[in-house]
């Protein structure tokens, strides 16, 4: 069934136009191939092609063999993730501050989970104590040694943030004091006093962050699309015998 | 240090474009024609994206969105300095 051809095909609807396949028959065919939950292009379901949009923008396409529609789709989608990158910076997929934006964002797939994963683990880091907020605790010992240290009720309500401009992210080891304190290594954000370094990305505010997010969150709805499409083939533009007809009689 | 903050690193840092962000809005208009196109624009006879119906109907569908937003400003601007200041 899957190699019927199209009831929107050039031949189905020059025979429809000809008068050949009446109007009746058209309709009993397009009933009868989804009672029999045909997975051709006409009926059912294409998981195959859903699954391969799901993990790359326009590859249902490409699994199905439409090359220009895969290449067109999944290049304006992966354009507008690209764009809204580089407009707002990574800050513009942000799963913890921005976490309504980035249920949106989610449907472009794994790529937004990777730019996030990158965003939350190798770039943001925990605050350390200055000027009485919150944060992890720097001891200061001889010149040049210093140790890091946060109770571990501390730790867990803190929550990794960007690195400031006069601040660069080092990992270290911190001291977690509580009943049974260790050691573990984190990420966090220490004051450049000395001049050296540089924060590894810089926060997007206003209207960058706004029109950046904006680009990420368009980039998944226009997925959601080409993965609808994908997922179900026959619910897609279709093109009628009456329309047909009335496009035979004006060419 | 400050030249290095100042540097712009693609995907890194923002860009600062602040005064002429209204032009961002031209490309997500042209790409999400385009996005959204590539989905409804119906096969040529050979069963085939037919090309330049394609671009004809993406750049047509382009100026929809961009004279809907025009639009959605006019509307905005009539309401908030002629319509309320009349009501208030």
């Amino acid at each position: 069934m899957r190699d019927a051809p199209r009831l929107d095909s050039p031949a189905w609807l020059a025979a429809v136009s000809r008068g050949e396949i009446t109007e009746g028959r058209y309709v009993a065919e397009r009933a009868a191939r989804k009672q029999t939950g045909s997975t051709g292009p006409e009926g059912g379901l294409d998981a195959i092609a859903a699954v391969a949009a799901i993990a790359l923008p326009g590859a249902g396409y490409l699994v199905r063999g439409r090359m220009a529609r895969g290449l067109c789709g999944g290049g304006a989608v992966l354009g507008l993730v690209l764009c809204g990158l580089l407009i707002g910076g990574i800050d513009a997929v942000d799963s913890r501050e921005d976490k309504a934006w980035y249920y949106g964002q989610m449907l472009v797939g794994p790529l937004v989970f990777a730019v996030d994963w990158y965003h939350q683990e190798q770039l943001k880091a925990y605050p350390t104590v200055r000027d009485g907020a919150a944060g992890i605790e720097v001891v200061r010992g001889a010149p040049d040694a210093r140790s890091f240290r946060v109770s571990a009720g501390r730790l867990a309500v803190l929550s990794k943030r960007t690195v400031g401009p006069d601040e660069r992210r080092e990992v270290v080891d911190v001291t977690v004091e509580g009943t049974r304190p260790f050691e573990t290594k984190l990420a966090v954000a220490v004051p450049a006093e000395d001049g050296v370094g540089a924060p590894p990305n810089r926060k997007s505010l206003a209207k960058m962050n706004e029109i950046g997010t904006l680009y990420v969150l368009v980039a998944g709805m226009m997925n959601l699309v080409l993965i609808l499409d994908a997922l179900f083939p026959s619910r897609g533009p279709s093109r009628g015998p009456a329309q047909a007809s009335a496009k035979a009689g004006a060419s | 240090m400050i030249d290095l903050m100042l540097a712009y690193r693609p995907i890194l840092d923002p860009l600062d474009l602040h005064g002429v962000w209204y032009l961002l809005l031209l490309p997500l208009s042209i790409m999400l024609a385009m996005a959204f196109k590539a989905a409804r624009v119906r096969d040529g006879d050979d069963g085939k994206l037919p090309i330049m119906v394609y671009l004809r109907q993406s750049i047509v569908f382009t100026i929809q969105i961009i004279l809907g937003m025009v639009g959605l400003y006019a509307l905005a601007l009539l309401v908030v300095t002629v319509l309320l200041p009349m009501a208030v």
